[in-house]
C-alpha cells in the first residue's frame, strides 16, 4: 500500500472520530449542520481512500463518491456557518445546494464536468492520471461562489456580533487550507494534497472544539463511543499489521512460531485496551472533562438544595457551586421580602456591604420579571430600562463589579436576583460569560428558583408557627416542644430553665398605653436574646412572661445569667429617663429550676420554675428565686408591705412637699386629702383589703387631688357655681394628678386609684368614662369617701351637710354614682360610729360646686 | 485593583509605598493624618446617639475640645448599645460584628462593630503585615498568588477570623486547611490537617498567637517524627517529591546532629506573624523551630489591627489611619487605679518619650464606635526614630495588659472578680490572697501565682494541701472561665501555681507596713517581703518564748 493511502486513512479516521463523537450527542440544528459537514468530509476522504484501494464495485464509483463529498462540502459548510451566525435560510441560500447537487448527479451520470482519472501502471505501480477540461470550472466556480457567499455572511455577522463571529476564525482558516489543498492537487499530481489539507482541517476543527467550545457537548463521552473508536482503530491496525507481526515473530523468534498467532491476538487485545484507555482519557480531558465536571457539580448542587429547606444553606451551596464552576469571586443574592422589596440577604463574603436593596419597581427587577433570563450588565446597559436607573443605583451596581444578573423566577413570580461578579480566568484575567456559562447558569436558575421559593415559604411558615410576632422569640408551643427535645438530650447532664415575669405590667400598660407596653416587651426580648445568644433558647411564655432554656447549665450559672438579664431590664427605663421622659422602672420576677438538681422531668422543671416565679411575686416581686424543696435563694425578700413602706418612706418627703404646696395654695384641699386618706384606709380595711392595699389606698387618698396645684386659684376658690368652661378646667386636675405622680415612678401604684376617683359606677364619670368593676377598687373607694367628705365639709358657698343626710345621699347614689357593694359598708361604719367623720376644718373651696 | 493584580503588574515599589509607606512618615506628617481622620471621626461619632450619650449631648468642634469633653471610656460605657447591637445608635452602619470574651464583665461576651471603612483599612493593614513579615530590608518582600498559609488563629466571629476573608478579596492564597473546612474542626484536627496539607504543598506563611504557634510548632515536629515505619512510608507517599527529598535530607541531618526534627528542616517560611500577649516568651523558641523570627502584630477586637513590627523585629509601629492614639503615662495610670475619680492626662503620639511606659487609649476611626477607649494594654516607647528601620515615628514594645488584669499567653484574662468568684465557688477556707503574673525561670513562660492564706479553721478541719488547693481552684477556674479551660485543653498548659502562706501573714504585713497589698499584680518586692516576713515572724516568736 502506498504512503498516500495512509494519509487518506488518517484523514478518514479523524472525521469518523468526530462523527462518532457527535452521533450520541444531544442534537440541535447547529449540530446537524456540523454533522453534514463531517459527512461530506467522510464521503470525500472515504471515497478517495477506497478509490485508491480499488475496492469493489469499482474505483470509478468511489471516485464519484469522493467527488460528491468535495462538491457538496462548500454547501454543507455554508449551512453550518449560516446556522452559527443565526441567519435564517433563504431561497438564494438553498440555490447553492440545488446547483451543486445537480452538478454532482449529472457528473455521476455523464462525467461531463470532471471525468474519472485514468489508472496507469508505471514501474509496477499504479497511478491515477486526471484529465481536466474547462467545464470543471463551472462546478468549482459554484463551490467558490458558495464559499464567497459564506464569507459574506461571516462579514455581516462580524459587524453585528463581533464576539460570535470571532469564534469562527479558526474554522474559516480550516476552510482556506482546504481550498488551498484542492488547488494544490492540480499542481502536485497524484499526491493527495487535498486530503492532507483535510487532515489539517480536522486538526483545526479539533482545536476549535477544544478551545472555543463551539458546541454544548452533552452526553457524548459515553463509554460506548470510546469502545467503538478503540475497536475501529484496533481493527484497522490488526488488519494492516497482524500479518506482518506474525511473520516477524516466526522469523525472529522461531521458538514461538507455534504460538505466534496467540501472541498476535494477545498483543492486539492489549493494544485495543490501551487504545480504549487513551481514548477515554482524551474524551474526559478534552471533550467532556469540563462538561462532566459541571454536570457532576450541578447534580451535587441539586442534591444539596433538594435536601435542604434552609435558605442560608441553599445560598451557601449556590455560591459554592458558582465559585467552583465559573470561578466567580463575587456573588450577591437579593431575595424578595414581605414588603415586595429585594434586599441583599447573602453574599460570597461576610465582609461585603449588604445594604443594597431594590424596590419592586426597580428597573432591574422589572426586566428580570419580564425576561426571566440571565442578563449581562453590558446588555442591561443597552436596555431602555437602564435609562431610568438613578445615578446612585448605577454607582452601587458598578461598585459591586457585577457582570451578570441571574433571576430566580418561579411560575412568573420573581423570587430573587443573583448578582455575579466577573469570571476569573486561569491567569487571573477577567473573562466574559460564554454560552456554556449561561447555559450552566440556566440550570442553576431552574434548580434554585424553586428551592428558594420553597425554603422562603417554609421559613416563613416555620417562623410564623414557631415565633412570637411581637418579640421574635419562640412562642410557647414551640418552646414546650423544644423543652421536651432538650430534656431527652440533656437529661443525663443538666438542663436549666429560667422564667421571667414582668412585674406590674398591666399597670405599665395603663400608664403609658399598650404601644409602650409592647415596646417594653420587645426591649426585654432583645435583652434576653442578646444575653442568652447561642447558649440556649428563649421564648415568650405568656403575655408578660419569658422563658429561657439552658442546656448544660447548672443552677449557679443559670442564676448568674438571670441576674445579668434582670439588671439589664431594670436599666431599661433608667436610660430612657435621660431625655426628660420618666417611665416606671421595669422589674422582673424570676424563677429558676434545673434538672437534675431540683426536677426530674420536663413538666416538673416547668412547674417548679413557675412556682418559684409565683413565690417571688408573692414576696414583693423584683427578685430571683431558685426552686428547691425549700426556696433557698432570694435576691429580694420580705413582705410586700415592707417594700411599700420603704417606697413610701423614700417618697414621703416629696409627698409632704407636694401636699404642703397644695396647703399653701388651697388649705381645704390639704385637709380634705388627709380626711379622704383616713376614710379610704378605713373603708379598705372594712372591705377586707390587705394591709398593703390599705396602705396604697391611703397614699392614693393623700395624693388624689395633688393635680389641683395646677388649677387657677380663682376657679379653685370660687364662691359660686362653676361655669362649663371652669368645670372643664377643674376636671383636668385628675390628669394633672396622674402627671405629677408619674414622675415618682415608685409611687405609680396609686395611679389607678387616683385616675378613677371621679369615675361613676354607671360610666358617666370622667376622665375615662369606665363603669362598674372596670373602675379599680381603690378608685371606687376613693370616689365614695371623697364625695362624703365634700358633703360633710363646710364651704364658702354652702353649709356642711349633716352626716346622716350625707350617708343617705351616698345610699341614693349607690349603683349609679357609687359602688353598690361598698356604699352599705361605708354607711354602716359611719352609722355604727366605728368611723368618726372629721368635721372641724373650715372650707372655702369650690370643687363640690361642680359635683 | 486587587493586591494580586498589583503584584501581577509588578508594581513592587508602588505596593511598598501603598502598604508600608507610613514607615517613611515624619512625625508631623503622621500627626497630620491622625488629626485629619480624627476630625472626620468626631463629625461622625459626636452626632451619633452613642456619642451624644457619652458626651451628654455636647458636640466638640476641635480635637482639643474632643479630648476635654469625651471622658476616657471602657467597655461598660458601650455595653448597652453594643451588646444589643443597636446599629441605629452607631456613627456608621456596621458590616460585621466581631466578638470576644469579656472576663469580669457583666456579660459573657463583648461585641464590636466593624464598618466598611474599618474593614478596608483592616485589609490594607493585614497585607502590610504580610509584606513586612517577608521583608528583610526596606522595599523588599516576597509574596506570590497561591502562597500557602498555616493558620493557627480563631475563626469568625473572633477578629482573627477576618484575616482569611480580607485576604480572599485581595489575593488568592491557600489556607491549610481551607477556612470552610477548618471552622468545623477541632483545634487539633485543624493542626493535623493543616500540617498534612503543608507536607504536600509546603508552607509559606504562618499566622498564630505566639503561644499557640509554639504549641503547633511542637506538634508539627512531633507529627513529622512519630509513627511506625509503615505509616512513615504512607506519609512519604502523600508528600510531593520535593518534600520527600527534603524529609529524607532533614532526617539524615537530624541523625547526624543528634536532635529532633524541627519544622525548619521541612519548611521554608516566607513570613511568620504572631499576635497576642506574652509573645516575647516564645519568640526565641519559635525562631529556633522555624528558622525565621516571627514578626509581631498588634490586633484586638475593639481596635482591629493597629500595629506591626518591621524587618528589624525591634519594636512595632502604629498604623496612622486605623485609630487615633493617646497614651496615659504609667504614673498617671497608677494614680487613677488608686483613685478612680482621678482623670489621668493623656499624651499624643508626638508627645511620648523614649523609655516611658504608657497605657494606650484609642479612638477607632472610620465610623468606629469606640472613642477615647481604654483597651487595657501597656506599651513602652522604644524610641522616636530608628536608624535601622530608617523611621522617624515612635516605636513601641508591647509590655502586657494593664496591671489589674492577668493575661496568660493571650488566652485568658483573669481579674480580681474572677479570682474572688473562683475562691467563693470552691468553698475553700481562704482568708486572704494576692495574685501575680510570673514567668518560669527556665523558659520564661507565663503563669498565675496565687499566694493564699487559709482560715485557721480550714487549716485544722479540712484537707488543704497545696495540691488539693491547686486542683480545686483549677477546676473552678475552668468552670468560670472558658478561656482558661481552653488554655489547658488546647495548649496543655497548667498556668496556676499556689503558694500557701502561714496564717496571719497578710494581717502582719498590713500591721508592719501599714498598707494593704493589692489583690492583682502587687509589686513583686512587696510580695517577696511578705513571704520573708513569715520567717521573721517565726524568729520573733522564738525570741519571745
Amino acid at each position: 500500500m502506498s504512503g498516500y493511502v495512509y494519509i487518506s486513512l488518517a484523514a478518514l479516521y479523524c472525521y469518523l472520530f468526530f462523527m462518532a463523537v457527535f452521533l450520541p450527542a444531544k442534537k440541535n440544528r447547529l449540530i446537524f449542520n456540523f454533522m453534514a459537514v463531517l459527512l461530506t468530509m467522510i464521503l470525500w476522504t472515504g471515497g478517495s481512500l477506497l478509490m485508491r484501494l480499488q475496492v469493489l464495485p469499482s474505483y470509478r464509483f468511489w471516485y464519484h463518491v469522493s467527488l460528491a463529498g468535495i462538491w457538496l462540502l462548500p454547501y454543507s459548510y455554508f449551512c453550518f456557518i449560516r446556522e452559527f451566525c443565526r441567519i435564517p435560510a433563504k431561497g438564494s441560500h438553498r440555490l447553492w445546494g440545488i446547483l451543486l447537487l445537480a452538478g454532482t448527479v449529472i457528473n455521476f451520470a455523464t462525467e461531463w464536468f470532471l471525468a474519472a482519472p485514468e489508472l496507469v501502471e508505471s514501474n509496477g505501480r499504479m497511478y491515477f492520471v486526471y484529465h481536466m477540461g474547462p467545464q470543471v470550472c463551472i462546478m468549482y466556480g459554484l463551490c467558490v461562489g458558495a464559499v464567497v457567499h459564506m464569507f459574506r455572511l461571516v462579514r455581516k455577522t462580524r459587524k453585528r456580533d463581533p464576539e460570535r463571529a470571532g469564534k469562527l476564525n479558526a474554522l474559516l482558516l480550516g476552510i482556506v487550507i482546504l481550498i488551498l489543498g484542492n488547488v494544490g492537487i492540480s499542481v502536485i499530481n497524484n499526491f493527495p494534497l487535498d486530503i492532507l489539507a483535510g487532515i489539517f482541517n480536522a486538526v483545526i476543527m479539533f482545536y476549535s472544539l477544544y478551545s472555543l467550545r463551539l458546541f454544548t457537548l452533552t452526553g457524548i463521552g459515553s463509554r460506548g463511543s470510546c469502545y467503538v473508536l478503540a475497536i475501529g482503530i484496533s481493527v484497522m491496525a490488526f488488519y494492516n499489521l497482524a500479518q506482518t507481526m506474525n511473520e516477524v515473530i516466526q522469523e525472529k523468534i522461531p521458538s514461538m512460531g507455534s504460538v505466534s498467532v496467540m501472541v498476535v491476538v494477545v498483543v492486539t487485545t492489549v493494544a485495543t485496551w490501551l487504545i480504549y484507555l487513551v481514548m477515554k482519557m482524551l474524551f474526559d480531558r478534552i471533550f467532556i472533562g469540563e462538561e462532566a465536571s459541571r454536570t457532576e457539580k450541578l447534580s451535587e448542587y441539586t442534591m444539596a438544595v433538594s435536601s435542604s429547606l434552609r435558605m442560608n444553606e441553599i445560598f451557601q451551596a449556590m455560591v459554592s457551586v458558582l465559585e467552583r464552576v465559573l470561578n466567580v469571586k463575587k456573588i450577591y443574592i437579593c431575595v424578595e421580602d414581605e414588603d415586595g422589596r429585594y434586599p441583599m440577604v447573602y453574599s460570597s463574603s461576610p465582609l461585603d456591604d449588604r445594604s443594597f436593596s431594590m424596590t419592586g419597581d426597580h428597573p432591574l427587577v422589572r426586566i428580570m420579571e419580564r425576561e426571566g433570563e440571565c442578563l449581562l450588565l453590558r446588555d442591561f446597559k443597552r436596555t431602555v430600562e437602564y435609562k431610568s436607573l438613578w445615578e446612585d443605583e448605577k454607582e452601587q451596581i458598578d461598585a459591586m463589579k457585577v457582570e451578570c444578573f441571574l433571576p430566580l423566577k418561579d411560575n412568573g413570580e420573581l423570587v430573587g436576583v443573583v448578582f455575579l461578579g466577573p469570571r476569573e480566568g486561569k491567569r487571573g484575567r477577567r473573562e466574559r460569560f460564554d454560552n456554556d456559562d449561561i447555559s450552566f447558569l440556566r440550570s442553576i436558575q431552574s434548580v434554585s428558583s424553586i428551592a428558594v421559593k420553597n425554603s422562603r415559604m417554609y421559613e416563613r411558615t416555620y417562623r410564623e408557627a414557631c415565633t412570637d410576632r411581637l418579640t421574635g422569640l419562640l412562642n410557647r408551643e414551640h418552646f414546650l416542644k423544644t423543652m421536651d427535645e432538650f430534656y431527652e438530650k440533656y437529661k443525663n447532664s443538666s438542663l436549666a430553665l429560667i422564667i421571667f415575669s414582668v412585674d406590674d405590667f398591666k399597670l405599665y400598660n395603663q400608664l403609658y398605653g399598650e404601644a409602650e407596653g409592647d415596646e417594653a416587651l420587645r426591649h426585654i426580648a432583645q435583652i434576653i436574646r442578646g444575653t442568652v445568644g447561642e447558649s440556649g433558647r428563649s421564648c415568650r411564655y405568656s403575655g408578660k412572661e419569658f422563658a429561657v432554656l439552658l442546656p448544660g447549665y447548672d443552677i449557679f450559672s443559670a442564676r448568674g445569667l438571670a441576674e445579668n438579664i434582670s439588671a439589664q431590664i431594670n436599666d431599661i427605663n433608667r436610660q430612657r429617663g435621660e431625655d426628660d421622659t420618666y417611665f416606671k422602672a421595669l422589674t422582673v420576677s424570676c424563677g429558676i429550676c434545673a434538672i437534675p438538681y431540683a426536677a426530674t422531668t420536663a413538666r416538673e422543671l416547668l412547674s417548679n420554675a413557675d412556682l418559684a416565679v409565683y413565690h417571688v411575686k408573692r414576696t414583693g416581686k423584683n427578685g430571683i428565686m431558685v426552686y428547691s424543696d425549700q426556696f433557698i435563694s432570694e435576691k429580694t425578700g420580705g413582705a410586700a408591705r415592707d417594700q411599700h413602706r420603704s417606697k413610701y418612706e423614700e417618697y414621703a418627703p416629696t409627698i409632704y412637699a407636694l401636699t404642703a404646696a397644695i396647703d399653701a395654695k388651697d388649705h381645704y384641699t390639704f385637709q380634705h386629702s388627709k380626711s379622704v386618706a383616713h376614710y379610704a384606709e378605713a373603708l379598705a380595711r372594712e372591705a377586707g383589703g390587705s394591709e398593703e392595699f390599705q396602705e396604697i389606698v391611703k397614699e392614693a387618698g393623700l395624693l388624689h387631688d395633688i393635680g389641683k396645684i395646677g388649677i387657677p386659684e380663682n376657679i379653685l376658690n370660687k364662691k359660686g357655681k362653676l361655669t362649663d368652661e371652669e368645670y372643664e378646667v377643674m376636671k383636668k386636675h385628675v390628669a394633672s394628678s396622674v402627671e405629677i405622680i408619674r414622675h415618682l415612678p415608685l409611687m405609680d401604684y396609686v395611679i389607678p386609684a387616683v385616675i378613677g376617683h371621679h369615675e361613676r359606677y354607671d360610666g358617666r364619670g370622667y376622665p375615662r368614662r369606665v363603669a362598674g368593676k372596670d373602675i379599680p377598687l381603690a378608685a371606687r373607694i376613693l370616689c365614695i369617701v371623697d364625695s362624703f367628705d365634700a358633703m360633710v365639709s363646710k364651704r364658702c358657698y354652702k353649709q356642711s351637710m349633716p352626716v346622716d343626710e350625707a350617708v343617705k345621699e351616698l345610699e341614693r347614689g349607690a349603683g349609679t354614682q357609687f359602688d353598690p357593694e361598698l356604699v352599705p359598708i361605708f354607711c354602716e361604719m359611719i352609722r355604727s360610729g366605728r368611723l368618726k367623720p372629721i368635721l372641724e376644718y373650715h372650707v372655702d373651696g369650690a370643687e363640690e360646686n361642680a359635683l | 485593583m486587587t493586591f494580586e493584580e498589583k503584584l501581577k503588574n509588578k508594581e513592587y515599589e508602588l505596593i511598598w509605598q501603598e502598604y508600608c509607606g507610613f514607615l517613611d512618615l515624619t512625625i508631623e506628617e503622621y500627626m497630620t493624618i491622625q488629626n485629619r481622620l480624627l476630625k472626620e471621626q468626631i463629625d461622625l461619632w459626636c452626632v451619633s446617639p452613642l456619642g451624644q450619650k457619652i458626651t451628654g449631648g455636647r458636640r466638640p468642634a476641635t480635637i482639643e475640645e474632643f479630648r476635654n469633653m469625651v471622658p476616657l471610656t471602657t467597655y461598660d460605657d458601650y455595653a448597652d448599645v453594643l451588646l444589643m447591637k443597636k446599629e441605629e445608635m452607631l456613627p456608621e452602619k456596621p458590616i460585621i460584628w466581631i466578638q470576644t470574651t469579656w472576663e469580669g464583665g457583666k456579660h459573657p461576651i463583648k461585641t464590636a462593630p466593624y464598618t466598611k471603612g474599618m474593614l478596608k483599612t483592616y485589609k490594607t493593614n493585614v497585607l502590610a503585615c504580610m509584606i513586612l513579615s517577608t521583608s528583610s530590608k526596606k522595599g523588599e518582600f516576597d509574596i506570590e498568588p497561591g502562597d500557602t498559609f498555616l493558620y493557627a488563629l480563631a475563626p469568625l466571629p473572633y477578629t482573627t477570623g477576618l484575616i482569611p476573608l480580607g485576604l480572599k478579596d485581595e489575593i488568592s492564597v491557600e489556607f491549610l486547611p481551607p477556612v470552610s473546612e477548618a471552622v468545623n474542626m477541632t483545634f487539633s484536627e485543624r493542626n493535623k490537617r493543616g500540617f498534612k496539607m503543608g507536607m504536600k504543598k509546603g508552607i509559606d506563611f504562618f499566622f498564630g498567637l505566639g503561644s499557640v504557634a509554639y504549641y503547633v510548632s511542637l506538634s508539627v515536629a512531633a507529627m513529622s517524627e512519630g509513627g511506625k515505619s509503615g505509616s512513615k512510608l504512607k506519609k512519604m507517599m502523600s508528600m510531593s517529591p520535593d518534600m520527600v527529598l527534603r524529609y529524607l535530607k532533614a532526617k539524615k541531618q537530624c541523625r547526624r546532629e543528634n536532635r529532633d526534627l524541627k519544622p525548619k528542616d521541612l519548611f521554608t517560611l516566607k513570613g511568620f506573624v504572631c499576635a497576642g500577649t506574652d509573645n516575647r516568651c516564645y519568640k526565641d523558641d519559635l525562631e529556633d523551630l522555624w528558622g525565621v523570627r516571627p514578626i509581631e502584630v498588634f490586633s484586638g477586637t475593639e481596635p482591629s489591627c493597629i500595629g506591626i513590627e518591621t524587618w528589624s523585629r525591634n519594636g512595632l509601629y502604629f498604623f496612622p489611619d486605623t485609630c487615633f492614639y493617646e497614651f496615659i503615662p504609667e504614673e498617671e495610670m497608677r494614680r487613677n487605679m488608686e483613685d478612680p475619680t482621678y482623670r489621668p492626662r493623656t499624651l499624643l503620639m508626638d508627645e511620648v518619650q523614649p523609655g516611658e511606659v504608657y497605657e494606650i487609649v484609642l479612638t477607632v476611626l472610620k465610623g468606629g464606635a469606640f472613642a477615647r477607649y481604654r483597651v487595657g494594654d501597656m506599651y513602652r516607647c522604644l524610641g522616636l526614630t530608628s536608624r535601622e528601620d530608617e523611621t522617624r515615628i515612635p516605636r513601641f514594645e508591647y509590655i502586657d495588659r494593664v496591671p489589674d488584669i492577668i493575661d496568660i499567653a493571650g488566652f485568658t484574662r483573669i481579674s480580681k472578680n474572677s479570682i474572688e468568684n473562683v475562691i467563693q465557688l470552691s468553698g475553700l477556707g481562704i482568708q486572704d490572697w494576692t495574685a501575680l503574673k510570673e514567668f518560669t525561670p527556665d523558659k520564661g513562660r507565663p503563669y498565675l501565682h496565687l499566694y493564699v492564706e487559709l482560715t485557721p479553721e480550714a487549716a485544722v478541719h479540712s484537707a488543704v494541701s497545696r495540691e488539693i488547693l491547686k486542683e480545686h481552684l483549677t477546676i473552678y477556674f475552668k468552670y468560670v472561665d472558658q478561656d482558661y479551660h481552653d488554655l489547658k485543653r488546647i495548649l496543655g498548659m497548667d498556668p496556676l501555681k499556689v503558694t500557701v502562706l502561714k496564717c496571719g501573714t497578710f494581717a502582719r504585713y498590713r500591721e508592719y507596713r501599714g498598707k494593704q497589698l493589692r489583690r492583682i499584680n502587687p509589686d513583686i518586692h512587696d510580695v517577696k517581703e511578705m513571704v520573708r516576713m513569715q520567717e521573721e515572724l517565726y524568729m520573733q516568736r522564738r525570741h519571745q518564748r
